[in-house]
């Protein structure tokens, strides 16, 4: 029998294939669940963020009625506090609005970090604020370097990781609000929702810097830790952000914005934006597409300001590797 | 009653101690607390807090961070520290010497992953020195760690010694001090920090100063200490400060203050381990095993 393909056999070979190349990512976006992103502009750390952060929640479909008696934790980013430097870290007026408003919903509410790049968590806490902030309101802070720790399947199976231990307190949350500082990342472009979940993995089990997520693939671990937690929403500090060589040693950029979603990935694709970074470019935001959330903008509904009012480039370093991530005019990034 | 007396009742009370109360038994809090304990005479119950950090080691040497998680194992150097202390307080009797000696060849055995020369970074990667987690690259704090063990132990002269010791001295920031471990990155010189500048200060106590760098770091360290210095940081910017011989004439009172916040907060045994050991000065047991032996113990 002859083995040539009859003209029927070709045409509906090629035809699965063209519809493989041009259909799939259609289905992919049409069968794919929309997300809602909350931007505020002309935020101040001395303006009311409370009823900010509760509108943002609201109008992206958050149901306070489900956090009665539940425990929320907030995660800030303490990663290496610095005084002089309130860029680095998420300010303190951020964390205390978002305790108020969720503790006003009936929750009981606790922050934690495990600084990423400091063993002495109480310098972190001075060096932020942090300390004089939570002890004038009598929000409990929980030391996520050094809690008895609990072992969790690697819900993402990105990197070569089997599983993580997380601390006491992340295994018991109910709800866990990532409340990252809006930076440039000199090594992955930029840090926000997603990557300022790396803090909640502790030193005593990983170490100072957290190296073996780095050897595991900094991308892949972005993603697998964040399919690994409980549920996650996020409250993003970008009223004074970082810019330049982030995400420790770069420059003040006051942009006044406070952003809200249910969706780290969604959030996190539209800060990208905002920043001038194409998110699909963004190599743990690539990997989060489909599998956390959506990045194309057709599949992100925008409350509050859209993006494109805010849109205020960062200035990134002139390396190769970050220079290919901002949006060139006129690209669709969609 | 002193504040020094009114923390160690505490301290003793909270036994076995892990970094907060109530928590598992941690090896670094038992071995801070072990040489609290010397330093203040309290033999028995430093022997105790010995005793159980004997019972964590694993059969390769190793210890894990607590007494429920067998790895990582980068507090093994601090057992060797407790250990040593402990012997030479009783030298009759020297009960640790064979666990010691276990704990330091595995100390021996473990390297840190070195990297090919990367251009991006200030420093040399292709040195070894040791890893938080095995199978990962060195830092500054487990090097040191591993170090003060070499110290200790009488083994300074050994060639893993040396090289802590070379790593220690390099990877120090341009302007002095140290951080976690890196010192140049894209060209943009980082910022250093008490805590890690105090430790690996501690461990280059009789280290030479070719390039000035110990010199800066201590600079670092006297500018950076105060009144309000958060617990664990003044403590390792002391220890690094008295064994260099400039301990500052205001130590005592940021002791004082620092314990009255720490007995206010958290009361964590880790903090109260560190303070006790800080206030006891040039006569704690930590700073008096880093004192060259009579004699080096065959490893």
């Amino acid at each position: 029998m002859s083995r040539q393909l009859s003209r029927r056999a070709w045409l509906a070979t090629t035809g699965a294939a063209f519809a493989g190349m041009i259909g799939f990512p259609l289905v992919k976006r049409l069968t794919a669940r929309r997300e809602t992103v909350f931007l505020a502009k002309n935020q101040r750390y001395d303006g009311d963020l409370t009823s900010t952060i509760r509108a943002g929640l609201l109008a992206t479909g958050f149901q306070p009625k489900e956090l009665r008696d539940k425990r929320v934790l907030l995660k800030p980013n303490l990663v290496e506090p610095l005084r002089k430097s309130p860029q680095l870290t998420t300010n303190p007026a951020i964390v205390l609005a978002a305790a108020e408003v969720f503790r006003g919903w009936g929750a009981t509410v606790l922050v934690g970090e495990a600084p990423g790049h400091v063993r002495d968590t109480e310098m972190a806490l001075i060096e932020s604020g942090m300390q004089t902030a939570l002890a004038a309101t009598k929000v409990p802070f929980a030391d996520l370097n050094y809690e008895e720790v609990g072992w969790v399947k690697n819900g993402g199976g990105l990197s070569p990781l089997d599983g993580f231990f997380f601390p006491r307190t992340v295994l018991e949350a109910d709800l866990i609000v990532s409340l990252p500082k809006l930076k440039t990342h000199h090594w992955v472009g930029m840090t926000a929702a997603m990557k300022n979940l790396y803090g909640v993995i502790p030193g005593i089990k990983y170490g100072w810097p957290k190296n073996v997520l780095h050897h595991a693939g900094i991308p892949q671990t972005v993603l697998d830790i964040n399919s690994s937690l409980p549920k996650t929403i996020t409250i993003v500090d970008a009223i004074l952000c970082m810019e330049g060589d982030g995400p420790i040693m770069g420059s003040a950029k006051p942009l006044g914005m406070v952003a809200v979603g249910t969706n780290v990935a969604a959030v996190d694709a539209t800060l990208a934006r905002v920043m001038g970074l194409n998110p699909h470019r963004i190599s743990y935001l690539s990997l989060a597409d489909g599998r956390i959330g959506p990045l194309s903008e057709s599949l992100i509904e925008q409350r509050g300001e859209s993006w494109e009012t805010l849109h205020s480039p960062f200035q990134i370093l002139d390396q190769p590797h970050l220079q290919e991530l901002r949006a060139q005019p006129g690209e669709w990034v969609t | 009653m002193s504040w020094q007396a009114h923390t160690l009742d505490l301290l003793l009370a909270d036994f076995p101690w892990g970094y907060h109360r109530g928590q598992s038994a941690a090896t670094e809090p038992l071995a801070l607390g072990a040489l609290a304990l010397l330093g203040d005479g309290r033999l028995a119950e430093a022997m105790r807090a010995c005793d159980l950090l004997a019972k964590i080691q694993a059969p390769d040497g190793s210890l894990g961070v607590t007494i429920t998680e067998a790895t990582p194992n980068w507090p093994t150097g601090w057992a060797v520290v407790a250990w040593a202390a402990a012997d030479r307080a009783q030298p009759s009797d020297r009960v640790h010497a064979e666990r010691l000696m276990s704990a330091l060849r595995w100390i021996d055995s473990e390297p840190g992953q070195p990297m090919h020369a990367v251009p991006e970074l200030g420093h040399d990667t292709t040195l070894t020195g040791w890893p938080w987690v095995a199978g990962t690259n060195a830092w500054i704090e487990p090097t040191a760690l591993a170090l003060l063990a070499y110290e200790a132990a009488g083994q300074a002269q050994r060639p893993r010694a040396q090289e802590a010791a070379r790593i220690l001295y390099e990877r120090q920031m341009p302007h002095g001090g140290c951080n976690y471990g890196n010192t140049v990155v894209l060209g943009q010189e980082l910022v250093p920090h008490v805590q890690p500048t105090g430790l690996v200060m501690l461990a280059l106590a009789r280290a030479a100063d070719p390039h000035g760098n110990i010199e800066r770091a201590l600079k670092f360290l006297h500018a950076s200490l105060g009144p309000d210095s958060a617990a664990a940081s003044l403590c390792y910017g002391l220890f690094a400060l008295t064994a260099h011989g400039q301990r500052p004439d205001a130590a005592d009172r940021w002791l004082e203050n620092a314990a009255g916040r720490t007995l206010a907060g958290d009361r964590s045994p880790y903090k109260l381990a560190l303070l006790l050991l800080a206030a006891q000065g040039a006569d704690s047991a930590l700073l008096q095993v880093l004192q060259p032996p009579q004699t080096e113990s065959p490893l």
